[in-house]
């Protein structure tokens, strides 16, 4: 394994210890949160076809995992300053970014573990099928998926460094995507005015991308959005961080940053 | 109650707010606390319109703007004790001259009126903003009654405060008991859908109180309703004094107090 894989891999897996060790964050919003969710969504449709409980389940996943991504990757660095290790972090040998890349990877693959195992216990019990026209590329996007929510949480993770008001922000970010990327809100139900602000989510286009190969139609330039967002969340979060790390030495303030 | 007494009672209703303060600073109260409140309420009753059309719409509004007072209550209350757990200050709690119990429930006054100014930013901008402007009109007098949610709301945060410091698992129970109540407690799926939810809502903070709201608008007798809310919450009070009573009792007898 070469060394940038093998500081991405340890960083990821430290993370999922950590969240293993914090679980009851994960249980809020990765296990609770995707069944009250469901539970809305499928009672609407008592006798809903297998087409349409897809589409929920799939807007359910993408609705928990943005909460995920907020309230656990977006909280890595906040945990490294509050458990007084970002010094550590910041100075050590490996290359702070890929700690900080894998972890937010660790955060990601926890995160969409659990949201979708908890998806196909509920509608297991519920009995309420599913049907992926295109299984292979429903798999692609779910890729996507993770390498999109690796991204917003390396962003978000140093936003979030900067205040200590980081839990209210976390609270404040969730509903602005569940309202606006069209994830369990059809977009054509909000002004056309906001509109265009789904368009900067990549968890809007790969809403599109998934149900698009659930139905047997992948929607290609949908996809394309998702990866060029997620290199451009990606980009955005590694020159922050960046940036957060020399000022902080420069100022001598690296556990008060 | 001596006048002594009365007096520590407001010291601490003083000293919660000022707790509050710096934890919601006015400018976090401003840019966060409150739009969450506002854009959670607008989720839910566009959630209401995807599955039951506009007249799910304006039932998701009622229970929305009901439901929203739990990020104070429920939510909000559930980690105060563990933060004296936290601060090494819960000692002082037990061991003070004023029963702990009355400390918790006077630090809540910032949070009941913080659940009552998001109801009202609700009814001011969720309601239009979604079609529901007579909704919010006609809900504007039933304040009081969204009043006795946020009590009762309160009375079971505080409850579930206690139960949850010793573990330390105040968000987990905090958390979990306001999206039960989404789930089953009439928010957005109406009594009755299903009937295991219809037991269990029965017992939860809001769901009562809802009824009473939504048959107020209806002009139908609603007193039965806020009578069964009261009696919810009275239950919920009982077990917060009930539980604290008792960690307070054993904490003191085991001098454990420092490592509870």
């Amino acid at each position: 394994m070469s060394a940038v894989a093998e500081v991405l891999w340890t960083g990821a897996r430290h993370q999922l210890q950590t969240m293993r060790v914090g679980w009851r964050v994960a249980v809020i919003v990765a296990a609770i949160q995707p069944v009250v969710f469901l539970l809305i969504t499928l009672g609407a449709w008592p006798d809903g076809s297998a087409a349409a409980t897809t589409r929920s389940a799939t807007g359910v996943l993408l609705t928990a995992f943005w909460g995920a991504t907020v309230w656990g990757g977006a909280a890595i660095l906040r945990r490294e300053r509050a458990e007084g290790t970002i010094g550590a972090l910041l100075t050590g040998v490996r290359d702070p970014r890929l700690v900080l890349v894998g972890k937010a990877f660790g955060a990601s693959l926890g995160s969409v573990a659990t949201i979708m195992t908890t998806i196909a216990l509920v509608l297991a019990l519920l009995g309420r099928p599913v049907a992926v026209a295109e299984p292979g590329w429903y798999a692609v996007g779910l890729l996507a998926v993770l390498a999109s929510g690796t991204a917003l949480g390396t962003l978000l993770s140093c936003l979030f460094l900067m205040t200590r008001h980081g839990p209210e922000l976390s609270s404040a970010l969730m509903y602005p995507v569940f309202l606006l990327a069209g994830l369990l809100i059809p977009v054509d139900m909000i002004p056309a005015w906001l509109r265009p602000a789904a368009w900067v989510v990549s968890l809007h286009w790969a809403q599109r991308f998934l149900t698009g190969s659930a139905q047997g139609a992948p929607d290609w330039p949908a996809l394309g959005a998702v990866v060029l967002l997620t290199v451009g969340y990606l980009g955005a979060g590694i020159a922050l961080f960046g940036r957060i790390g020399r000022l902080v030495r420069e100022r001598g303030t690296v556990d008060h940053s | 109650m001596t006048t002594a007494d009365l007096w520590r009672a407001g010291e601490s209703v003083r000293m919660g707010v000022r707790l509050y303060l710096a934890e919601y600073p006015p400018r976090i109260l401003a840019t966060t606390v409150w739009p969450r409140a506002v854009l959670q309420c607008l989720f839910l009753t566009l959630l209401g319109r995807v599955v039951g059309g506009a007249e799910g719409a304006r039932f998701a509004f009622v229970g929305a703007a009901a439901l929203i007072v739990t990020l104070r209550t429920t939510t909000g209350l559930s980690d105060m004790p563990m933060r004296d757990k936290l601060y090494g200050t819960l000692p002082r709690v037990h061991t003070g001259h004023l029963s702990p119990i009355v400390v918790l429930a006077t630090r809540t006054v910032p949070y009941l009126v913080d659940a009552l100014v998001a109801v009202v930013l609700c009814l001011l901008v969720v309601g239009p903003v979604t079609g529901n402007a007579a909704t919010s009109l006609a809900l504007a007098p039933l304040l009081p009654l969204y009043a006795v949610v946020v009590l009762t709301s309160a009375a079971a945060g505080l409850a579930c405060a206690a139960l949850a410091v010793r573990a330390g698992v105040d968000e987990l129970i905090g958390n979990g008991l306001s999206y039960l109540i989404i789930a089953v407690g009439g928010v957005l799926i109406p009594p009755g859908v299903l009937g295991w939810a219809d037991a269990l809502g029965s017992v939860l903070p809001i769901r009562h109180g809802l009824q009473a709201i939504r048959a107020a608008l209806a002009g139908e007798p609603w007193l039965a309703h806020l009578a069964a809310e009261l009696g919810v919450g009275l239950g919920w009070a009982l077990l917060a004094l009930v539980t604290v009573a008792r960690q307070t009792r054993r904490a003191r007898r085991r001098g454990d107090t420092d490592f509870y």
